[in-house]
């Protein structure tokens, strides 16, 4: 909103201007008008059209004007006379009617007036030097007390002045001064005084301006005195009168200081020192405001250059010091710090061409002073301090003071860092510094250390320039020189930052950095160092990251494998859990640590712990490393097996499958098996049987065999409920029909005469299972089910004697015994037919049982009879009766020898028809056949 | 109550004094087997044989912690010898570890050469594994492979025999043991086999013929002095065959019911 008013104030402003330009431009037109309505203009009507056009091309002169400037200060370049076409032509028509009407009316008493003001209009508006004609003839047709005749020989004397005719002017002057009731009586006398001056008549001159001076005071003429007082300070020195000068001022002036100041300035500007020196130590004594400073400084500042002036080196110097602590102003700072920098410039260059380069001399006192003017200007010129540091470098440097130089240089550059100056002085301050490093001469340590100094500033300051490039790894290499790898990753990282396309170098000097930490073998920092690759740092392989962590897990893991290879293996455990714990490890160093506990405890037969260890470990590893962990947990099972410790082989079989469960269902079939087998080995069915159904899920391989083996084993070692219930669990009947009926078979026969809720059970699960020989069993089975009901009914239809005895009953009785006998045994060879071997055997032994039965029921006739001699014989043919059935039993005896050694029948059910059956009623005397056996070991 | 503790020390003593187990036999000319078993080495002979430090003689006399360890330390060297892994599964055979016993047979067999006189060796002991574990059929199959093997071997036959024996294979034991009693008259169990064989058959006489070979020293043999009590008994020798099994070692419970039967009878008969 400000902006808007401000370009309203300016555009009315200029608005304004030439609107009054033009209200007078139409002022004069009207006028011109109105007087052009007259139709007989006399000379006086005439003189004021002349006078309006004169007016006229002030106007159009001041409108050009301004139109010139404005196109000057765009920059656009206009000649001068198409700037004023206007104004010309305005004064060539003003000047032909002025002309005219001079000519037409000649006598007249405006002629004068016209060619004064013709002349005026020469000088003011024209370069065709008619100036002077038109004055002459002004002074020439007008009356000599006439006041046109006075201004015209006042503007006539100027024109003397202006064009360097002073003699003609002092003549015309003199005449002029006479009237002193002119209020610019105080400026002729003023230019009567130059042109006094200007034909040496200084005397008069300085009188003449004296007294221009004092008139000029009094309020009675225009005032000059400013204007006089600088001539009169001019006139005095150039005419030698300089304590007459100093008198007059001292005297007559307004501001004495001001025009002691001038006129001192003037003095010395003429050569004189001393009468310089003395005005100058009296200038204090008129500082106008002693309280300000600003004379003070100038003084100052005028007095560094009169010294100079005259050589005063010291006192120059001095005064430069005095300067250093005076407040300036900014323009009095400016003009200080220009003084002082040109003269310190000039010195630089003495100071550089007195140097030898041969015998190495230059001047020491001057290097000094430098280095003093230097100090002054930083501290005048505060903000380009560093600048100043940088030229004391400079002249060190120039005259081979390479040592003194540095401190300077890189004080130059700090400066700057910490204030920048205009002039940047850092690229110069930089090459300074490599290059005194280069000629100093140093010792190695401080060569080190300044090189180090350079490179960080370098790289800190143009981080990507083709340099810095370069210095990076000069840098890293001085670190690494100086084992200082916490700088040199420093390095590396910044190198990294500011080239991102300069790996393959970046990576090189990694590599070293990495190589170093080794060869010292630092695992914490090497252990960051993979932290810093795994997150992709410069983009290494995944190959080399493991290489490097293979390097850190044999660093780290020496000294606890020669623990324990030495038996210390708490030590070595200890170690390892410090390394597993230690956050910033790479989980496969952790992983590695992990498992090496698991490893050491599997030696101590610490399976728990190594269980627990290897299950901390093996997540950590990478799914490679893990599968190459499985494979050696399968050898360190497989080893525990071997050094009889089946329970952990087992356990760590356990642990792959609980770990690679769903990864690799074809292995884990291999590794499942051993895990249940191991239990086994231990008789650990319930173990076994765990294993094998949670992880049965982790295999996709057939499993029949594995089931076989666990129902194998179930079976022999007598884990009957287990058996039963893995065999209906797993629904194995299919696939084994016959062995598993072989099993059912074998346990009935365990139970037959011991349980007889088992033996029904294995009946009923024999006849579910339909197996060919399970169909034999059931009807062998029943067949002597049926044949025992035989027996017994037989058994009960025994013979009854009757009382009194009845011989012929009795004998009907007998025969019918006896010919039952043969129909029960054939039933029982019906059965043999059958050809199932134990119930063979067992018929057998029924078969037997109905000889023994019948021979003992007939022999142990007893009729009750009262002829003893009757019942004697009775008796006789009952026993011979008896032997004769008995007789049958060894027939059946054989035939069960030949039965039993024909089909290799393995029997525990032969009893009665054993041909030792005597012996063995006693006890069965047979040794088992284990106990009587014999091992096989004495082969090498 | 006061017999039966009686009966128990007098059997814990008995054991004492036995060394080792009871068919052991003290000499080497007795035993038939010596070359191919540690099975019936007594003590003594164990000590002195050049098996003594070996990790399966240890087994025999029944040091089984010191054998495994020695087994333990042998590994490395040993691992693919299946003469190490027998010897192993042998000493878990003989502690009546059975299921580690098999364990080790397999891979004794796994390691095995094809037709080796070792895998015969393994197969005779598998055979005893089945035994213990009832398992006739496959003892007498791992015997016969055994013997297949190597037709050398004793004592596959042997134990062959003995499970011909013990299920009334009469034939076949004859056959086996006559042909070893050929080859060693003098092992004692080779004639008490013979003996019982025939006992078993009804043959009293050729049952006392045989069981009359056997060295007075063996005849308080707990099996040795019943089998022939009893066949002197059913011979109609019962004075002789009282005085045969009131010497008996009577610690062996298998033989000490038919014992005491048979001295009750023959008392009963006085």
């Amino acid at each position: 909103m400000k902006f808007i008013l401000l370009f309203l104030v300016i555009s009315t402003n200029a608005q304004a201007a030439k609107d009054r330009l033009s209200i007078l431009l139409n002022l004069i037109d009207e006028e011109e008008k109105t007087i052009g309505m007259v139709k007989r203009k006399g000379p006086g009507l005439k003189y004021r059209l002349f006078e309006l056009k004169s007016e006229r091309i002030k106007i159009w002169q001041k409108k050009e004007n301004e139109a010139y400037m404005n196109k000057s200060t765009k920059g656009i370049k206009v000649s001068r006379k198409q700037a004023f076409k206007t104004t010309r032509a305005l004064y060539r028509k003003a000047m032909n009617y002025g002309l005219k009407i001079v000519k037409q009316h000649s006598k007249s008493n405006i002629v004068p007036s016209v060619y004064y003001t013709l002349g005026l209009n020469s000088r003011d508006y024209s370069q065709d030097k008619k100036e002077y004609i038109f004055l002459q003839k002004a002074i020439k047709y007008s009356t000599a007390n006439s006041s046109i005749n006075y201004f015209a020989r006042t503007s006539l004397a100027e024109y003397y002045y202006n064009n360097k005719k002073y003699k003609r002017a002092v003549k015309l002057y003199k005449r002029i001064i006479r009237n002193s009731d002119d209020e610019w009586y105080t400026k002729n006398l003023y230019n009567y005084g130059w042109c006094l001056l200007k034909t040496h008549r200084f005397t008069k001159a300085t009188e003449t301006l004296e007294k221009a001076y004092q008139l000029s005071g009094t309020g009675k003429y225009i005032n000059f005195q400013d204007q006089i007082m600088v001539g009169l300070t001019s006139f005095y020195v150039l005419g030698k009168q300089i304590p007459r000068g100093k008198k007059f001022i001292l005297e007559h002036a307004h501001n004495k200081y001001e025009a002691l100041f001038k006129f001192t300035k003037k003095v010395a500007g003429k050569g004189y020192y001393q009468e310089s020196l003395d005005l100058i130590k009296i200038i204090p004594d008129y500082f106008t405001d002693k309280k300000d400073k600003v004379q003070l400084a100038d003084l100052a500042l005028f007095e560094f250059d009169f010294f100079k002036q005259f050589n005063q080196n010291d006192k120059m110097f001095s005064v430069a010091k005095r300067l250093n602590t005076i407040a300036l102003n900014e323009e009095q700072r400016d003009d200080a710090i220009h003084k002082i920098s040109t003269e310190v410039g000039d010195q630089q260059q003495i100071l550089k061409k007195s140097f030898d380069k041969h015998g190495n001399t230059y001047q020491i006192s001057l290097l000094k002073t430098v280095n003093k003017y230097f100090d002054i200007l930083g501290n005048i010129d505060i903000k380009n301090k560093s600048k100043y540091l940088y030229y004391k470098a400079e002249s060190h440097y120039s005259v081979h003071e390479f040592a003194a130089a540095l401190p300077l240089y890189k004080s130059s550059l700090e400066y700057f860092i910490k204030k920048p100056a205009e002039l940047n002085i850092t690229k110069k301050s930089m090459e300074g510094i490599f290059s005194c490093i280069e000629f100093s001469k140093l010792s190695k340590k401080n060569e080190l250390i300044e090189l180090e100094y350079a490179y960080q500033k370098h790289i800190e300051l143009w981080p990507r320039s083709k340099k810095s490039q370069k210095i990076y790894p000069k840098l890293f290499s001085l670190y690494l020189s100086k084992d200082d790898l916490k700088k040199t990753q420093k390095t590396l990282d910044r190198f990294i930052a500011s080239f991102p396309k300069g790996i393959k170098k970046q990576k090189e000097l990694f590599t070293v950095q990495l190589d170093k930490i080794i060869k010292v073998k630092d695992s914490n920092l090497l252990a960051d160092k993979i932290t810093l690759l795994s997150t992709g740092y410069l983009n290494f392989s995944a190959k080399m990251v493991k290489k490097t962590e293979k390097i850190l897990a044999t660093m780290l893991f020496n000294e606890y494998q020669t623990f324990n290879s030495k038996g210390e293996s708490k030590l070595a455990l200890n170690g390892y859990k410090k390394i597993f714990y230690t956050k910033k490890y790479p989980k496969s160093i952790k992983a590695d640590a992990a498992f090496n506990m698991g490893i050491i405890y599997v030696d101590l037969f610490q399976t728990k712990n190594a269980i627990k260890w290897f299950e901390k470990g093996l997540p950590l590893f990478s799914p490679k490393e893990l599968s190459k962990r499985r494979n050696y947990l399968d050898k360190i099972s497989l080893r525990a097996s071997l050094l009889q410790d089946l329970l952990n082989a087992a356990q760590l079989k356990k642990l792959v499958l609980r770990r690679f469960c769903s990864k690799t269902p074809k292995k884990n079939h291999e590794t499942l098996n051993q895990a249940v087998q191991f239990d086994l080995a231990n008789d650990y069915t319930a173990k076994a049987l765990h294993t094998y159904n949670t992880y049965k899920k982790c295999t996709n391989q057939d499993i029949t065999s594995l089931k076989e083996t666990i129902m194998d084993h179930l079976y022999v070692y007598n884990h009957e409920r287990l058996l039963l219930n893995f065999i209906d669990d797993e629904k194995l009947s299919k696939n084994f029909k016959k062995k598993i009926g072989q099993f059912y078979e074998a346990l009935y026969w365990k139970y037959r005469t011991k349980s007889k809720s088992l033996t029904a059970q294995y009946v009923y699960r024999i006849k579910e299972l339909k197996c060919i020989s399970c169909k034999s069993f059931i009807k062998a089975n029943k067949g002597h089910k049926r044949f025992t009901a035989e027996i017994k009914r037989f058994k009960a239809k025994y013979i009854r004697l009757s009382t009194p005895f009845n011989p012929e009953r009795f004998n009907a009785k007998l025969n019918n015994r006896l010919t039952s006998i043969k129909p029960l045994l054939d039933k029982g060879e019906k059965i043999l037919e059958l050809g199932h071997p134990e119930y063979s055997i067992l018929v057998f032994e029924k078969m037997i049982e109905i000889i023994e039965l019948s021979s003992k029921e007939i022999k142990d006739l007893d009729p009750t009879i009262k002829d003893l001699n009757f019942k004697k014989q009775f008796k006789e043919q009952m026993s011979m009766v008896a032997r004769n059935i008995s007789g049958q039993k060894q027939s059946i005896k054989k035939r069960v020898d030949s039965l039993i050694q024909k089909n290799r029948l393995f029997t525990h059910e032969q009893h009665k028809t054993h041909y030792a059956h005597e012996i063995l009623q006693i006890s069965d005397i047979r040794n088992p056949a284990s106990t009587m056996a014999s091992t096989m070991d004495l082969q090498e | 109550m006061k017999a039966i503790i009686l009966i128990i020390l007098s059997l814990s003593f008995a054991s004492c004094a036995l060394k080792k187990g009871p068919r052991t036999l003290s000499e080497n000319a007795y035993d038939g087997l010596r070359f191919e078993s540690l099975n019936r080495y007594d003590f003594n002979r164990l000590d002195q044989s050049k098996y003594a430090q070996k990790g399966i003689a240890l087994c025999h006399k029944k040091q089984y912690n010191e054998a495994y360890k020695i087994f333990k330390t042998q590994l490395d060297n040993q691992k693919e010898n299946p003469v190490y892994w027998n010897h192993l599964a042998t000493c878990f055979l003989l502690e009546k570890k059975y299921p580690k016993a098999k364990f080790y047979y397999d891979l004794a067999l796994s390691v095995a050469p094809k037709k080796s006189k070792i895998k015969s060796v393994i197969m005779n002991n598998l055979g005893l594994y089945y035994l213990n574990m009832n398992r006739p059929y496959l003892a007498q199959e791992s015997f016969n492979n055994a013997i297949k093997g190597n037709k050398k071997y004793k004592t596959p036959k042997y134990n062959l025999a003995q499970v011909y024996l013990k299920f009334s294979q009469f034939n076949s034991a004859q056959k086996i043991l006559t042909n070893l009693y050929k080859s060693s008259p003098k092992d004692i169990d080779f004639i008490y086999s013979l003996g019982h064989l025939n006992l078993m058959q009804g043959k009293y006489a050729k049952a006392n013929k045989y069981f009359s070979l056997i060295p007075k020293k063996y005849m308080q043999r707990d099996d040795i002095a019943t089998n022939y009590a009893l066949s002197l008994y059913f011979s109609g020798q019962s004075n002789k065959a009282y005085k045969i099994v009131k010497n008996a070692h009577m610690d062996n419970s298998h033989y000490l019911f038919a014992q005491t039967e048979l001295i009750k009878k023959i008392e009963r008969t006085k």
